[in-house]
């Protein structure tokens, strides 16, 4: 289960785990796990691959505890962190499926790699935003956006059934839940 | 934002999701507050369509366990007491609440004939209290209670997890004076 933290939290939780206190790591690797696992089945890796760059991730974490400046930074950090690991691991096992990056200088290679990085970095963030900003909501609008949503397509018959809500009535509430949760994010500076 | 704006928030999560709607788009391209809604809508959908996977459970585990507990030692600090501010004396009874740290713990002090008696209650199950480096036992509240013959010798330490707090004497917790709690 997501633990979900304010930031104010998440600062405590750094500073707790720079002092070298394992309940303080466990929540955080608690927090982000999620996050950072999907970074490398992104990339394609399977799941030994994605379970390496998951612990190399968070060994670097830990080695650099000391260099975060904030709670804010923390998700970019572990995402870009998991990307560059995912991506030198695919080079080393020649799984580059791009053939036009044989072409490419080294210089050429690297920046092209910093920038999927920081997409990554960007598209995880996000996703982990909307994801704790749904988990928040009350009960009816998270059930509903999560099964919509954050389940994969399933059909309106079974979200029905699931929730025991009339067909025709989910379209509309649907409507509103995305609404609150856009007024959620817009709140928590998503689009900024 | 214009009046039938309203009308069209269904249709508009429905464009968002990918659906035609002739209407709903004419209506999005005349009205700025509404492609707007719209374009945010769709970085909301694209957000929760990435890919996410919880890691297994045992990997999980593996990471936790990257950092071994580092046992720590750090003072109780004095937050309240019973004492007068300023007396020279110990008082023969004297209630403290002390910072330990992660919680607040309420101690006694009583001279009893010929030597001091200490009594007190643990923030919670979870912890435990040495004296002289020796475990006592408690009772299922946490309460423990010990006598020594002097009160320069009324030190002791709670411990919970890897944090271990030590309990300055007596007259030194009083002579600190209380402090702002962490």
């Amino acid at each position: 289960m997501q633990i979900l933290l304010k930031e104010d939290d998440l600062d405590r939780l750094i500073e707790r785990c720079r002092r070298s206190d394992s309940e303080a790591w466990a929540a955080l690797v608690d927090r982000f796990q999620a996050l950072v696992y999907s970074v490398p089945r992104r990339y394609g890796l399977g799941p030994d691959d994605a379970a390496d760059v998951f612990q190399t991730t968070f060994q670097s974490l830990l080695r650099s505890l000391d260099r975060i400046e904030s709670a804010k930074a923390l998700a970019k950090w572990l995402a870009v962190t998991a990307a560059r690991e995912s991506m030198r691991l695919r080079r080393i096992a020649g799984r580059t499926t791009n053939p036009e990056d044989y072409d490419m200088a080294l210089d050429e290679v690297v920046a092209s790699e910093e920038a999927s990085a920081e997409e990554t970095a960007v598209a995880s963030e996000e996703a982990l935003m909307v994801r704790e900003a749904v988990a928040k909501m009350p009960a009816k609008c998270r059930d509903l956006l999560q099964i919509l949503y954050l389940e994969g397509d399933v059909p309106y018959t079974e979200v029905s059934e699931r929730l025991g809500m009339p067909v025709g009535a989910i379209g509309p509430t649907r409507a509103r839940c995305l609404e609150k949760l856009r007024g959620s994010l817009l709140k928590n500076g998503f689009f900024e | 934002m214009k009046k039938d704006c309203f009308q069209f928030e269904t249709r508009i999560a429905d464009l968002a999701e990918g659906r035609h709607d002739e209407a709903a788009l004419a209506h999005v391209g005349s009205c700025s507050d509404c492609a707007e809604h719209l374009r945010q809508l769709q970085i909301i959908l694209a957000a929760a369509h990435e890919p996410w996977a919880a890691a297994p459970v045992e990997l999980v585990a593996t990471v936790k366990g990257l950092m071994t507990p580092q046992p720590r030692t750090v003072f109780a600090r004095l937050l309240r007491t019973s004492a007068l501010a300023g007396a020279r004396a110990i008082p023969d009874d004297v209630q403290v609440v002390l910072d330990v740290e992660e919680a607040s713990m309420r101690v006694m002090y009583a001279r009893m004939d010929a030597q001091w008696e200490v009594m007190g209650k643990l923030p919670s199950s979870a912890w435990t209290v040495e004296l002289n480096a020796r475990p006592l036992s408690t009772d299922e509240d946490g309460r423990f209670s010990f006598a020594v013959p002097a009160v320069e010798a009324t030190r002791f330490a709670v411990l919970h997890n890897d944090l271990r707090v030590e309990v300055p004497p007596l007259q030194e917790l009083l002579s600190s004076g209380p402090s702002n709690p962490r």
